[in-house]
């Protein structure tokens, strides 16, 4: 997922290409991994028990306390432009933002991991043809093509996951077809074949297996760029519709206060950024653990 | 009948001048010459006078072509390039002449046959028409003096006049081709246009033919498009331009505070509403979006949206147009809202209202609106759409309730009314027809007083169907550098920079 | 004429990647709500007044018919006119180009800037702090949201110290330098987490490798060895990252140029899209995707020209 926040969903590209990523993970990242997990397990516990821990409803607006700062009693992060509980919000901005994130990522890790192993396996114009809706989607401003989509589908949750969907599968396209170009003339394989098994056999057997740990590895780091790509939707206006808190929103309601309560804007955006470290040291782990196998 | 001053609210440094110059804390004289940076919402879309619709092209052509009449600062109606108007006697037939001397700034002096080829334009276009059906025939006995005869009297023919679309233009455009005048349209005005860099900016220089002696002070002024309203600010406060129109409402108070520059506050002339689709259930029972109307709290909006910059509206008619029932007191009655809905029998269904997206006050005035009436028992689900989409589905009467707003570009009810009578009710379907007849009467209304209780009539039944429900009254506001003098805006919202000076030193 | 046959070659590849992408918009934008011609006679139209305009734009023809046209025009060159600005699209684009292509540009040299030399200390001594502190500096940039970090970058570094403008483009090549230094800035920033990342990766493989474990050994200092061979064979995957991510350069301008009130390319394509200015969004989409694989192109040359191993086909 790459969408004008954050960075390349193509980052894979040159991963495979040079295959620097295999021997750049050479010092063990134990810690990374248990830093990463817990500090994800932590948000994880935040997001699923919101509506236990936000000390008011993230909806209910105070006309008498607007603005209020960090520390006012009842309200420990202060409170927004509609008087509304900054905290609560972010708690459940947290549910928002992180369910839509991991519930984005399935579709295209599935449907990408499938058209890219086919592809890879099969070669020849089905190869061709998909590498070519691969290159257009890449060559597409993506953030554009999110816009556009989220339009056609009316902003929403359901657009959001489909318009994701329908972007973020090349990414595991081209992921999987140049690990089974490589896997595919590896001795196992090979071997396989000789020993007179179907392709499906061969591929769903033998060679997927080996691929979908990757896979999910890189699934884990897309999520902070799907996250990125939702808070940019709230933030351009076409995210989750309102009143539902979501971090990106947030940010956008605070840029006319940025100059007076700059915590408004700082803190919903320090929430993404510890997001995105604990998704991506728990990639990074996961990915060394996999080296190392 | 609301027609004060229209420099209503001066904060910080600036002093809204009524035409004159205005005092400032900064030292230096006004300095003849120089160049004023003016960032706008937009850049200018359309500069044929004819077809412009969006205030930044209105803005902009304003200082180009002069009607006329003139809305004034103080928001007067007075004669402009007419020097009077002799009226008959059955109100008829309006005869004005000309002010000797005028020129376009090709040079070419103004003939009663430019008026008249202007009028005309207007009369047979797409965009203006609906404001000149009552014109018969336009006459030009002599070449400075015009003969406007009407169907039916008109108390709104001078404010009509004084639309930007009626500023003369030489007939024929000039002898230019319509798309090379809607390129570099030319007027009467104080400036004239030098280059247009489509979608950034639109660089004006003085027109060296104007008439008014010593005006206008500047050489050249630039209006550039800058859509950000954290944007505008930054480069106001970064010195980048000299005025910014709309500084987002939040920040007010702190660029008072900041040095160097005010904000400058101005008639309250823009309606911000919630329309109800009266063919769509649960609006299409009246007691339903009474209740709603009395739900909702005005004042929360205004201090949240607004920072406490505008007025709880009662009607359709901004304050500044004459005539307005104005304002009310903002308070929501809950208790009533309550027994209403229970009337009506506590409709459940969920209620879509749409939120055009991108703008701040709309999306916090849609949020208020929605916890306002989750409190009376309307479950709201907030639909944000981009303003193209959201205007399509409210102007098909596709959609069940949306936030929305409306400004009129005249000094005369007429406009609007004449409007509201034309889209049932601003696309909420209700009947007219009643709305329809007093709006005729008043119209033809000569005298003063019978003519404001028409009006007051008229805007009492457009309230009582609570279908366009109007919420806040927004007034016009511009950041202004000190080192600017003599910034004035007119009760349409509209600037006129030709007293405009900057500062030496600036 | 191996490098020109290449580029022809790649250019035809790219050729039906170009037509689907200006396809896809075409379908997409004509799919989502909202009338040009109603757009641009405002609230007061009548639906008479939208009729007329509808007809005068060809926006009444098929969509087959449209398409068609479209494509027809861009044959010749032509990218059509804009409903919004009532203007030829080439110029318009051609004014709104300079200020994007400043933006990708600066960026990447600001993403070199920072990546490159943080990439070589880390480098130096993998495993050290340096190394750990430049390893988690990548790993947290990663999820930095770039319409956040402008917004703060506007306000502090513009607004506050008043050390850079905070909006605008500025005048001459002094006044584009910081003016756009902001914007520069927060496009790279999101960038060169990767670009470290890659470079710091390569460096090590390079680093451990037979040959310089043998010039080492000859006695060829840690610098020179640095700047010889590794810092050049690790400018591969660096360049490959720079070229991959022009499509999130292209992305992240959009959201930028609205932050920064650039008037850019990616500001025309928002505009376009809210005016529903279907001419201007398909040629803008047009030009971007031409970018994309252009800038390909080039980096896969310049690979090709770093490291002969690599064969350019």
């Amino acid at each position: 997922m790459s969408a004008g926040a954050g960075i390349p969903t193509a980052a894979p590209t040159w991963l495979g290409r040079s295959g620097a990523v295999a021997r750049a993970r050479r010092t063990p990242r134990q810690s990374e991994l248990v830093i990463g997990a817990a500090l994800l397990a932590l948000i994880l516990l935040a997001a699923l028990l919101a509506g236990v821990l936000a000390p008011v409803d993230p909806a209910r607006q105070d006309p008498a306390q607007l603005l209020a700062a960090p520390g006012t009693p009842g309200h420990p992060l202060g409170t927004d432009h509609l008087g509304r509980d900054v905290l609560s919000r972010l708690l459940h901005g947290a549910r928002t933002d992180l369910l839509i994130g991991i519930g984005a990522v399935i579709a295209p890790l599935v449907i990408g991991t499938a058209v890219g192993a086919l592809a890879g396996y099969l070669g020849g114009w089905v190869d061709a043809v998909v590498m070519r809706m691969v290159d257009l989607v890449f060559a597409f401003p993506i953030l554009v093509l999110l816009i556009a989509l989220v339009f056609v589908l009316e902003p929403g949750v359901v657009s959001i996951l489909v318009a994701i969907a329908v972007i973020d599968w090349v990414a595991y396209a081209r992921l999987t077809r140049a690990q089974v170009l490589r896997e595919k003339d590896l001795d196992y394989v090979l071997a396989a074949r000789v020993g007179g098994l179907t392709h499906r056999r061969i591929l769903v057997r033998h060679v997927l297996p080996n691929v979908i740990a990757q896979n999910v590895v890189y699934a884990v780091s897309d999520v902070v760029l799907i996250i990125l790509a939702v808070t940019t939707l709230g933030f351009l206006g076409l995210g989750i519709p309102p009143p539902a808190a979501d971090w990106g929103q947030m940010i956008a309601d605070a840029q006319p206060y940025v100059g007076a309560q700059w915590w408004l804007a700082v803190i919903p955006g320090a929430a993404i950024l510890i997001t995105g470290i604990a998704l991506s040291l728990l990639g990074d782990g996961l990915a060394a653990r996999i080296e190392r196998r | 009948m609301i027609r004060t001053a229209l420099a209503l609210l001066v904060a910080g440094a600036l002093v809204a001048g009524c035409g004159g110059e205005s005092s400032s804390k900064s030292s230096g004289p006004v300095q003849k010459g120089g160049t004023l940076r003016l960032a706008t919402l937009h850049d200018v879309t359309d500069f044929n006078p004819f077809t412009m619709t969006d205030n930044d092209s209105i803005r902009a052509v304003s200082q180009i072509t002069e009607g006329l009449y003139k809305t004034d600062a103080r928001g007067k109606v007075v004669p402009w390039l007419a020097t009077g108007d002799q009226t008959s006697a059955d109100g008829l037939t309006h005869t004005m002449k000309l002010r000797p001397g005028v020129k376009f700034s090709t040079g070419k002096p103004v003939t009663s046959s430019d008026v008249k080829w202007t009028l005309q334009k207007v009369q047979g276009g797409e965009t203006w028409s609906f404001l000149m059906t009552n014109i018969k025939s336009i006459g030009t006995p002599k070449p400075d003096t015009v003969v406007i005869k009407l169907k039916q009297p008109s108390a709104a023919l001078h404010a009509v006049l004084a639309l930007f679309a009626n500023g003369i233009v030489p007939a024929n455009y000039g002898g230019e081709k319509e798309s090379a005048f809607a390129q570099k349209p030319i007027g009467t005005g104080p400036f004239q246009v030098a280059r247009w860099d489509k979608g950034s900016k639109v660089v004006l220089e003085r027109n060296p033919t104007y008439w008014r002696k010593g005006f206008p002070k500047l050489d050249k002024v630039e209006l550039i498009g800058v859509p950000d309203d954290s944007g505008r600010i930054s480069q106001l406060r970064g010195k980048q331009v000299d005025v910014a129109v709309s500084p987002p409402w939040p920040q007010v108070k702190s660029l008072q505070s900041a040095g160097g520059l005010g904000v400058g506050i101005y008639a309250p002339s823009q309606i911000r509403a919630l329309a109800l689709n009266t063919k769509k259930a649960p609006f299409d029972d009246a007691k339903v979006r009474e209740a709603v109307s009395l739900a909702l709290d005005r004042n929360a909006m205004i201090d949240a949206a607004l920072a406490g910059n505008g007025k709880p509206a009662g009607s359709f008619l901004a304050p500044s147009v004459p005539y307005s029932s104005g304002e009310q007191d903002g308070a929501a009655d809950v208790a009533q809202a309550k027994s209403l809905m229970q009337q009506a029998g506590n409709p459940t269904a969920t209620v879509e209202v749409i939120l055009p997206s991108g703008e701040q006050v709309f999306n916090t005035v849609a949020q208020i609106a929605q916890q306002n009436l989750q409190a009376i028992g309307l479950k709201v689900k907030l639909v944000s759409l981009d303003q193209a989409a959201a205007l399509e589905k409210y102007q098909e009467g596709d959609y069940t309730a949306t936030v929305t707003g409306i400004t009129s570009d005249i000094l005369d009810p007429s406009e609007l009314v004449s409007y509201y009578v034309a889209s049932e009710g601003f696309t909420t379907g209700v009947d007219t027809k009643p709305v329809a007849k007093l709006a005729s009467q008043a119209e033809q209304e000569a005298d003063e007083s019978r003519r404001a209780q028409l009006y007051a009539e008229l805007q009492q039944k457009v309230a009582d169907e609570h279908a366009f429900v109007p919420l806040m009254a927004v007034p016009y506001s511009y950041g202004v550098s000190d080192t600017v003098k003599g910034f004035a805006v007119n009760g349409t919202g509209i600037f006129d920079l030709s007293n405009v000076g900057v500062a030496k030193g600036s | 004429m191996t490098a020109l046959r290449f580029v022809a070659r790649r250019l035809l590849i790219g050729l039906p990647v170009v037509i689907g992408v200006t396809l896809l918009v075409f379908v997409l934008i004509h799919l989502v709500p909202g009338n040009p011609a109603r757009n641009a006679l405002g609230t007061r139209a009548t639906p008479q007044a939208v009729a007329a305009l509808e007809h005068r734009w060809g926006l009444d023809k098929s969509l087959p018919e449209q398409y068609g046209r479209f494509v027809g025009r861009l044959a010749t060159g032509d990218l059509g006119t804009s409903t919004s600005y009532n203007e030829a699209i080439g110029p318009l684009v051609a004014r709104r180009l300079p200020v994007t292509l400043w933006l990708i540009v600066y960026a990447t040299i600001l993403a070199c800037l920072i990546g490159v030399p943080l990439a070589l200390l880390a480098a130096t001594r993998p495993g050290g702090w340096v190394d750990g502190a430049v390893r988690f500096v990548s790993v947290a940039a990663l999820g930095l949201p770039s319409f956040w970090l402008g917004i703060l970058l506007a306000e502090w570094l513009g607004v506050r110290s008043g050390l850079f403008p905070a909006s605008g483009f500025g005048e001459g090549f002094a006044g584009h330098l910081s003016s756009m230094f902001l914007p520069s800035l927060t496009v790279a920033l999101g960038v060169a987490p990767l670009l470290i990342r890659a470079l710091r990766a390569e460096m090590l493989t390079v680093a451990t490798s037979d040959y310089v474990v043998t010039a080492r050994s000859k006695g060829l200092s840690r610098w020179g060895v640095m700047r010889r061979h590794i810092l050049r064979n690790a400018l591969v995957p660096g360049l490959s990252v720079l070229a991959v991510s022009v499509s999130f350069f292209v992305g992240a301008t959009i959201v930028v140029e609205k932050i920064f009130a650039l008037p850019g390319l990616g500001d025309l394509m928002l505009q376009g899209i809210s005016s529903r200015d279907f001419q201007v969004v398909q040629s803008v989409t047009l030009v971007l995707a031409l970018l994309v694989i252009v800038v390909n192109i080039i980096a896969d040359l310049a690979t090709g020209w770093l490291d002969p191993r690599i064969e350019v086909r």
